[in-house]
């Protein structure tokens, strides 16, 4: 892995930064959220405390506190419209979850209690796999209704029909409901046969009906059955439950913008319900902030806020009546079933001689996330948000500038040794005060030393000879002198041998210095513009005759080749070329010297048949002090012939190589030198 | 009279052997072993000829400073640079100190002695009359055996020995090729290839400093060297 990408993946965990803000901002929500449901259930708590004095609002009818065994509430809605009496529901204007369910066996009723101007309206869903009509000697599928007269008398009323359509109940005596008698033209039913069942919607003029009601249905298509607010085997109407306007208007004083206020008694039943969840004021906020607030939105999320479950028309939530059950107050935030907005909700019970009589349930709507709504909380948001960039941008910047420096070091290092060995270029970035800083140094001094071993090991040569030369001298002056002598001729042999041997001693010293005097000349060389390929015709005749016991043959391009060049220093480079070739060749053999051109550079090679070259020499052989040779000679060899070559051909900015010629051919050493741009 | 030589040379047995062959020669020798115990005696008479080693004991380059301080005191005095520094550089500081010679140490006795006895009559040439015929004139040059002196269209060429006879061994024989090792027999001398491109390079800027079209010495590459007569 690069260290860029590793650089990166640490300046991932800057990312940490908006984790921790998003906790921090996420508690300080729900800090909000708890302070925000204590100043509503406050509130409630004080509505709740005004009401357990006013329990006439409550419970108008002191029936109303005392629920009958087996009887179910009929909650009643106040109708807006005046109906058609059509058996169907819809033009009741209600909530579709308006209707009451009753669930017995494989039927099911769907009911609705409606009072409207003058007639009250009850209508029954009933969901029936097999609805049976009466015939003239059967009885079919019927409704009981039983309700309280407006002198809080029960009176029975039986719904049959033959056919669907209009149907009127037949009053029956209360011990025998099911008996059915006199038509009752007042009270008026519609039976609508649907794909499922049928539909029965019962118009009641007001003045019929009392505080109580309850139905029963009787079917006959499959067990025989009942099912029905009431007890079929003690048919008694609960009490009606009605909404009511005076305990809405008690709720009033409480109420502020934005509150809805509600009033529920023990089975949770809505009692009275003053004002609305109003839409908050809307802020005034620029674009940028809108795009930013959906930002937010987006990595906040809405927390734990749950979507808050349906509840039917005329109840409040569960969460009410258990409060009111228990005579404990709560508080919930809950997500509206739509859109963003959240709703606060409490719940205080309504407590009357210590006992809990209903409950208060106050909403307020309010954003989402209320964070957002602080200003304070929005800058900071902000303000985290600005230094997360940076510091991330910081973080790969400098992950980028570092990881840049050490591959520009890594690529100074790789460069800076030549692949046989010299040391070529220099470590930039030494002055660095870091640690990359400290590597380049060490990687400069490591150089540097190294350099100057190179150095060393190039001028061992020259040195050595140069301290060889005085003792070297003493010796041969002695010898001299003793040849005046008066010797015996024993003696006289061994002088001369002994004066040979460092007559040899010295030509060495001569060679081993030679390559540091061409350096010395390099220094101070005249370049000059030169034709190679004339140049090089002269000079193959002169080795012709230099070298009479080889063949010389010379190959040059006709075209000119000119390059920037010291004439006396190629010819050194010749000399060298040439002397080491006629070594290596056997007398009466070739020796080639070839001039070709390229496009940018020239090339002379030397080539000759002699035996080819070392594995283990490739890339040294111009190194000083490299020699191949095995047999031992009279003329010294300490491999620096080759060196001046290297060192020559580098001072022309040209690459000397050796290579072995294909099939055993030979040994060719090719010297590539730049040609000189043609003068405009 | 025999001459007298003076050696300064801090290697006792160099200075010694050498004195011995001197002596053997017939010359007064005498050596000295550092630059001021030479200065000493050479405050109270100066030798005929003198012969230095350029580094002497602690210093590196005593020599070149006691050359410059005799050549003060005696234009005409022959010196002679005897060292085991052979770069280019301590040849072109020796003679620019105005030293007759500049040798290296691998040189052989009898070839110092060569040296030194043509010196020797070079300065007595110098207090002799002209002989016409002891004259070298090709062209515009004009070498005096006698006295190893060169002139260029009469203007002398300010030569070392071993330069003159590099020139005259050239100079000769107009148009023959010589190569490096007659050069090197002629001037009498053991010198490496370089070092002869190193004397031809040097010949050729004299000549040239006086006549800036000069061009007789020419370069034939893998052979050597020859004279162009106009």
């Amino acid at each position: 892995m690069s260290l860029r990408l590793q650089l990166l993946l640490v300046s991932l965990l800057t990312l940490v930064l908006p984790w921790a803000g998003c906790q921090y901002v996420r508690e300080m929500e729900d800090a909000l959220r708890r302070s925000h449901t204590g100043a509503l259930l406050g509130n409630a708590q004080a509505v709740a405390r005004q009401l357990a004095n006013r329990q006439d609002l409550i419970y108008p009818d002191p029936r109303l506190a005392e629920p009958i065994t087996g009887a179910v509430s009929v909650y009643q809605f106040s109708l807006h419209t005046s109906p058609t009496l059509d058996g169907f529901v819809e033009d009741w204007v209600l909530d579709p979850d308006g209707l009451s369910r009753l669930y017995g066996g494989i039927r099911a009723v769907h009911y609705a209690l409606g009072m409207g101007q003058r007639f009250a309206w009850l209508f029954l869903q009933v969901t029936d796999s097999q609805v049976v009509y009466a015939t003239s000697d059967s009885e079919g599928d019927s409704v009981l209704l039983i309700m309280e007269d407006s002198n809080q008398e029960l009176q029975a009323y039986r719904f049959s029909t033959l056919a669907p359509g209009q149907v009127f109940p037949q009053r029956s005596p209360l011990h025998r409901p099911w008996q059915g008698g006199d038509r009752e033209t007042r009270i008026q039913g519609e039976w609508q046969p649907t794909g499922d069942g049928f539909n029965l919607e019962i118009r009641i003029p007001r003045e019929m009906l009392g505080a109580r009601l309850g139905f029963l249905l009787k079917d006959q298509g499959a067990d025989g059955a009942s099912i029905g607010t009431m007890d079929p085997t003690r048919p008694e109407p609960a009490m009606i439950v009605r909404p009511s306007a005076e305990l809405a208007a008690a709720l009033a004083p409480y109420h502020r913008p934005g509150l809805l206020l509600r009033v529920g008694d023990r089975q949770g039943w809505e009692l009275a319900r003053y004002g609305e969840i109003g839409t908050p004021p809307q802020r005034d906020i620029a674009d940028a902030s809108a795009w930013l607030d959906r930002l937010y939105q987006v990595i906040l999320g809405t927390g734990d806020l749950q979507r808050a479950a349906t509840v039917r028309a005329g109840r409040l939530p569960p969460e009410a009546s258990k409060s009111a059950l228990s005579g404990q107050a709560a508080g919930t935030w809950n997500l509206l079933p739509e859109g963003d907005r959240a709703v606060a909700t409490v719940f205080a019970p309504i407590e009357i001689a210590g006992q809990a009589m209903g409950s208060v349930v106050v909403e307020q709507g309010s954003e989402a996330i209320l964070t957002l709504t602080n200003n304070a909380l929005r800058r900071l948001m902000n303000l985290t948000l600005i230094a997360v960039c940076v510091a991330a941008l910081g973080l790969l910047g400098l992950a980028s500038l570092l990881a840049f420096r050490i591959r520009r070091l890594k690529n100074a290092a790789e460069s800076a040794v030549s692949a046989d060995g010299r040391i070529l270029g220099g470590i930039p970035g030494t002055d660095a005060g870091d640690e990359i800083g400290d590597l380049s140094r060490s990687f400069a001094a490591m150089l540097e030393r190294l350099r100057g071993y190179h150095q060393y090991m190039e001028t061992l040569a020259s040195k050595l000879s140069h301290e060889l030369r005085t003792p070297l001298a003493v010796v041969h002056s002695s010898l001299e002198n003793l040849e005046h002598e008066e010797l015996s001729d024993e003696s006289r042999e061994y002088t001369r041998r002994a004066l040979d041997g460092s007559n040899r001693l010295k030509r060495i010293l001569n060679a081993m210095s030679e390559a540091s005097r061409v350096e010395a000349s390099i220094k101070g060389a005249a370049i000059e513009s030169l034709d190679l390929s004339a140049w090089i015709k002269d000079i193959g005749e002169a080795y012709q005759s230099a070298y009479p016991h080889h063949e010389i043959r010379v190959a040059a391009v006709n075209r000119p080749c000119v390059v920037q060049a010291s004439p006396d220093l190629l010819a050194q480079l010749m000399d060298k070329l040439v002397d080491n070739a006629a070594d290596f060749a056997a007398d009466g053999s070739w020796i080639r010297i070839a001039l070709s051109r390229a496009e940018k550079s020239c090339c002379i090679t030397v080539s000759n048949p002699g035996p080819p070259l070392p594995e283990e020499l490739q890339g040294q052989l111009f190194d000083s002090m490299v020699s191949r040779r095995e047999k031992k000679g009279a003329k010294p060899h300490l491999g620096l012939g080759l060196y001046i070559v290297r060192l020559i051909t580098q001072f022309h900015g040209g690459e000397a190589n050796a290579e072995n010629l294909p099939r055993d051919g030979g040994v060719i050493f090719s010297i590539t030198l730049p040609l000189a741009k043609p003068l405009d | 009279m025999a001459k007298h030589i003076a050696i300064v040379e801090d290697e006792t047995a160099i200075r010694e052997n050498y004195s011995a062959a001197f002596a053997r020669q017939g010359y007064k020798v005498t050596g000295y072993s550092d630059r001021k115990q030479s200065l000493d005696a050479f405050a109270v008479r100066l030798p005929d000829l003198v012969i230095i080693d350029v580094s002497l004991g602690d210093e590196a380059e005593g020599g070149f400073d006691l050359c410059r301080e005799l050549r003060t005191r005696s234009p005409e005095l022959p010196i002679i640079f005897l060292t085991a520094l052979d770069s280019e550089l301590d040849v072109i500081s020796g003679l620019r100190l105005g030293a007759d010679d500049y040798l290296t140490k691998d040189i052989s006795i009898s070839q110092i002695l060569a040296r030194v006895s043509a010196l020797f009559r070079r300065v007595e040439a110098l207090s002799q009359p002209v002989k016409q015929e002891q004259k070298l004139v090709k062209g515009r040059l004009e070498l005096d055996i006698d006295r190893l002196s060169a002139h260029w269209d009469g203007k002398k060429v300010p030569l070392s020995l071993t330069e003159f006879w590099l020139v005259h061994a050239l100079a000769r024989f107009p148009g023959h090729v010589k190569n490096r090792q007659q050069l090197m027999d002629a001037a009498n001398t053991v010198l490496d290839d370089h070092t002869i491109t190193t004397h031809i390079k040097r010949i050729r800027h004299k000549f040239c400093d006086l006549a800036p079209d000069f061009n007789a010495i020419e370069t034939v590459y893998g052979m050597g060297y020859r004279w162009l007569e106009e």
